[in-house]
């Protein structure tokens, strides 16, 4: 079981004045049970690359292979669905996507077009739904009734409520506050540690990148420039990669007082690792 | 003394149940840039639209440059002021960017045969007369944005609001827009009240009020009210990671003095690291 | 993009395409008149010279034309028929069994489908050679002056411009919406019927409040920018007449008369 990319392109309008070729030979092998981003670029094919996971988008060459599937342009696509299960895919902003009666509903939808029986869909949506951090009040409202964030949750756990393995999120935290971005990276740290979901973030926030991912993928101009793991990713002059990507706070830091004379040779993956190493130096 | 805006005891609720705004009074000095900062359900998005009358308040009062807001002055009140707001693609009328500028100054009824000058020369500030025939669809986040902003600027306001203005952009149109702004209070001494929950655009303004449940909990510097991470959590919003680090620093015995400042705090721990 | 769907605007560069939108507008308008006066065979033979011309000024070609009247060629065949079935009068022309075919039904059926073809290809001139927001402008324009009479020109041109501006945002809404909720196992070719209705909602519902909610946002911004629609409003774009328009406008008017006249 894997998901590999093997010699991928993908054409937007084909023979049209519009033609546009969205992804270049991608060959990639993603890391089941991990959680990974995906950065790059406004353009660089990150989303196009993501719908290619639950076949909305079709490779015009090569192939996609997802779990037990394999995906290619030929191919009559029968029983999408099955895979559409399997795979969880969140788009951004993906409030605009409630419409049922009432929250309890809508979570639901998901699980019922899959065919999940009733009761368990009920309880797989019940359970999705406190996931993300929502109370049993909430069961009955209207899905249009609450704030912006609360709508965001509830179209998360819609996908939840499927149970996918692998879970794929453009840009999650997009528009929330701080303290809701944490806790949406929070949930699915712990989709994979504890659910062991294989976790895909397209994301701007290389904050979040270093937190939180253990993986990263860099994609510049349909093509992938780097897949690496982040600690490494993190230990290279990413003036390398010939795009600008901004540094984590962290890293802003530990440059300037590199700069300044300090080492800071020690593992840092937290502020309170960094607070040591500064105090170790400071004070022997 | 008039002040750009002065706020006074503004109370608002929209279903005549709950108030969302509770008793709000505040100042922001001319020139100067002052953020608004609150977690989302806080009121500071009411605010913005009661500064301009999109929404009648229940009581207080709204003073914008010593003018009364009142339903009458509600058309004076709204050529004071430009707001940008969130959505690049909802606020975007005309079909082209020109026609787009051009939008605030049919409603002025400027003169058409002396639009295209005003037009050229607000594209040209927001670094958009490339694009001046470009549809909405050809442009990205940040552009949109920009063109927003030529287009409140075209009427010559004195102070802009931005309502979480980069909020649904990408890193490159958020720097851009921020760097757009810099510019105009640096090069046009404009008044800018910027509503937004990026904690680290704060620690660039000259002012900033706090927002909690409806009302003001903090109104001051960044550098006096941005310090205290346990009460920043407190208020569900984040501290910024110059005082994170601080904080953290702190339980080492190592006393930061300027815990908002990056530079400064860099230069202290290199200092104190020669000195041992 | 071989296809001209009916009604596209198609950026060649004519002299139909710089004239006055107004002008062209009424023109059209008036052509439509004469095309359906009954004016004979030289009239018609006029009228189809006429706007073969004018075609032919707008860089239109003839095939483009009969791309565009495809959908109309089952219609047509079906109209022949039933008048075959239904005129019975002038001449016989054959017999076949217990079927006579009249001249009549051929000469109707001729009839209609010139003035057809001729509306199409005048309407499609139009819309060919103008783009959609200076056709606005045109409406407006032309409405204005019942503007006294309470009838809202502005805002019906205002509310054109804007639909105009959103339809492509709408196109990509749609889009997505329809990938999203594919994603939550939306299918439409399978599933009972209860299901593709619950499948078209979670299309429209979506869609209907995203809309509802850009609208509000796009009227915050307009007022908050001094619109006031019962106001008085400076239009930027302004439309200019040239002599050419003038001239066309003559021209046009000349054929209508001839047209009238060949009718009485």
């Amino acid at each position: 079981m894997s998901i590999a990319f093997e010699k991928v392109s993908y054409t937007y309008a084909p023979k049209t004045p519009f033609e546009y070729i969205a992804l270049k030979n991608i060959d990639l092998a993603i890391e089941l049970n991990s959680v990974t981003a995906i950065i790059g670029p406004t353009g660089s094919g990150k989303s196009t690359l993501v719908q290619h996971l639950n076949a909305l988008l079709l490779p015009s060459s090569g192939q996609v292979l997802v779990l037990d599937r394999l995906i290619t342009s030929d191919q009559k696509q029968k029983n999408l669905k099955a895979l559409r299960q399997k795979v969880g895919l969140v788009f951004q902003f993906p409030e605009y996507q409630l419409f049922e009666e009432t929250i309890l509903k809508d979570v639901m939808f998901g699980p019922l077009n899959f065919k999940i029986p009733y009761e368990e869909a009920k309880q797989k949506s019940i359970q999705a739904i406190k996931m993300v951090g929502l109370d049993e009040s909430f069961l009955e409202r209207s899905p249009l009734d609450i704030s912006g964030g609360q709508k965001r949750r509830v179209a998360i756990a819609g996908i939840l409520a499927i149970d996918p393995d692998v879970l794929v999120l453009d840009e999650p935290t997009a528009g929330l506050d701080p303290q809701g971005a944490k806790s949406m990276m929070e949930l699915f740290l712990e989709l994979n540690r504890i659910y062991h979901k294989t976790i895909l973030i397209v994301t701007h926030d290389m904050d979040h990148v270093l937190n939180y991912c253990k993986n990263v993928i860099v994609m510049k101009k349909g093509e992938i420039l780097t897949h690496q793991r982040v600690s490494d990713f993190y230990a290279i002059d990413q003036g390398v990669l010939d795009i600008e990507l901004a540094l984590p706070q962290r890293l802003r830091f530990m440059n300037a007082l590199r700069t300044g004379g300090f080492k800071l040779n020690t593992s840092i993956q937290s502020i309170e690792d960094l607070a040591l190493a500064i105090a170790q130096e400071i004070k022997p | 003394m008039t002040y750009p805006i002065e706020v006074s005891q503004l109370k608002f609720s929209y279903d005549q149940i709950l108030d969302v705004v509770k008793d709000v009074s505040f100042r922001v000095e001319a020139g100067s840039y002052t953020t608004l900062i609150g977690h989302n359900g806080s009121g500071k998005s009411t605010i913005a639209k009661l500064l301009i009358g999109l929404l009648d308040k229940n009581s207080g009062s709204i003073k914008i440059e010593g003018e009364e807001l009142t339903q009458e002055t509600v058309p004076l009140i709204r050529r004071k002021i430009g707001i940008v707001f969130q959505n690049p693609d909802n606020q975007f009328i005309g079909a082209t960017v020109q026609d787009d500028i051009a939008f605030g100054l049919e409603n002025h009824q400027i003169e058409s045969s002396k639009m295209n000058e005003i037009i050229n020369t607000y594209a040209a500030q927001v670094g958009m007369s490339e694009y001046l025939n470009h549809e909405p669809t050809r442009l990205s986040g940040g552009q949109k944005q920009r063109v927003a902003i030529a287009g409140v600027l075209a009427m010559k306001p004195d102070i802009l609001i931005l309502d979480e203005a980069t909020s649904m952009l990408d890193p490159e149109g958020k720097e851009d827009i921020n760097a757009l702004v810099q510019k105009l209070h640096e090069e046009n001494n404009m008044t800018i009240l910027s509503i937004t929950h990026d904690v680290e655009e704060v620690l660039k303004s000259d002012h900033v009020i706090v927002m909690y449940d409806g009302k003001i909990v903090k109104d001051g510097m960044p550098k006096d009210v941005m310090v205290n991470e346990e009460e920043l959590i407190q208020l569900k919003l984040d501290a910024p990671y110059s005082v994170k680090l601080a904080h953290a620093l702190k339980r080492h015995g190592i006393k930061i003095t300027h815990p908002t400042d990056m530079e400064r705090m860099v230069a202290e721990l290199c200092q104190l690291r020669l000195k041992k | 993009m071989n296809n001209i769907a009916l009604g596209r605007y198609l950026p060649l560069d004519s002299i139909l395409h710089k004239m006055d939108p107004r002008y062209k507008m009424v023109a059209m308008l008036i052509l439509m008149v004469a095309i359906f006066l009954p004016s004979g065979y030289l009239g018609y033979a006029l009228l189809s010279v006429s706007v073969l011309i004018i075609l032919f000024l707008t860089k239109l070609s003839l095939s483009m034309i009969f791309k565009a009247m495809k959908p109309m060629l089952f219609m047509l065949v079906f109209l022949t028929f039933i008048n075959a079935l239904v005129l019975r009068t002038g001449t016989v022309l054959f017999t076949y069994g217990g079927f006579t075919l009249y001249s009549d039904a051929i000469y109707q059926t001729l009839y209609i489908t010139v003035r057809l073809v001729l509306m199409i290809m005048t309407t499609t001139i139009l819309t060919a050679s103008t783009k959609p927001l200076d056709l606005t402008l045109a409406i407006e324009d032309l409405l204005s002056p019942f503007k006294r009479f309470g009838f809202p020109a502005h805002e019906i041109a205002m509310m054109i411009s804007i639909a105009l501006r959103f339809i492509p945002t709408l196109i990509d809404e749609t889009n997505r919406i329809m990938k999203a909720q594919a994603s939550r196992g939306v299918d439409l070719k399978e599933g009972s019927f209860k299901e593709k209705l619950m499948a078209i909602l979670s299309l429209i519902v979506p869609l209907f409040v995203s809309s509802f909610q850009r609208a509000e946002e796009l009227a915050d911004a307009m007022e908050a920018r001094g619109y006031v629609p019962s106001l008085p409003r400076t239009r930027y774009k302004q439309l200019k007449r040239t002599f050419k328009d003038i001239v066309m406008m003559v021209v046009v008017s000349g054929l209508f008369g001839v047209i009238v006249w060949l009718s009485l």
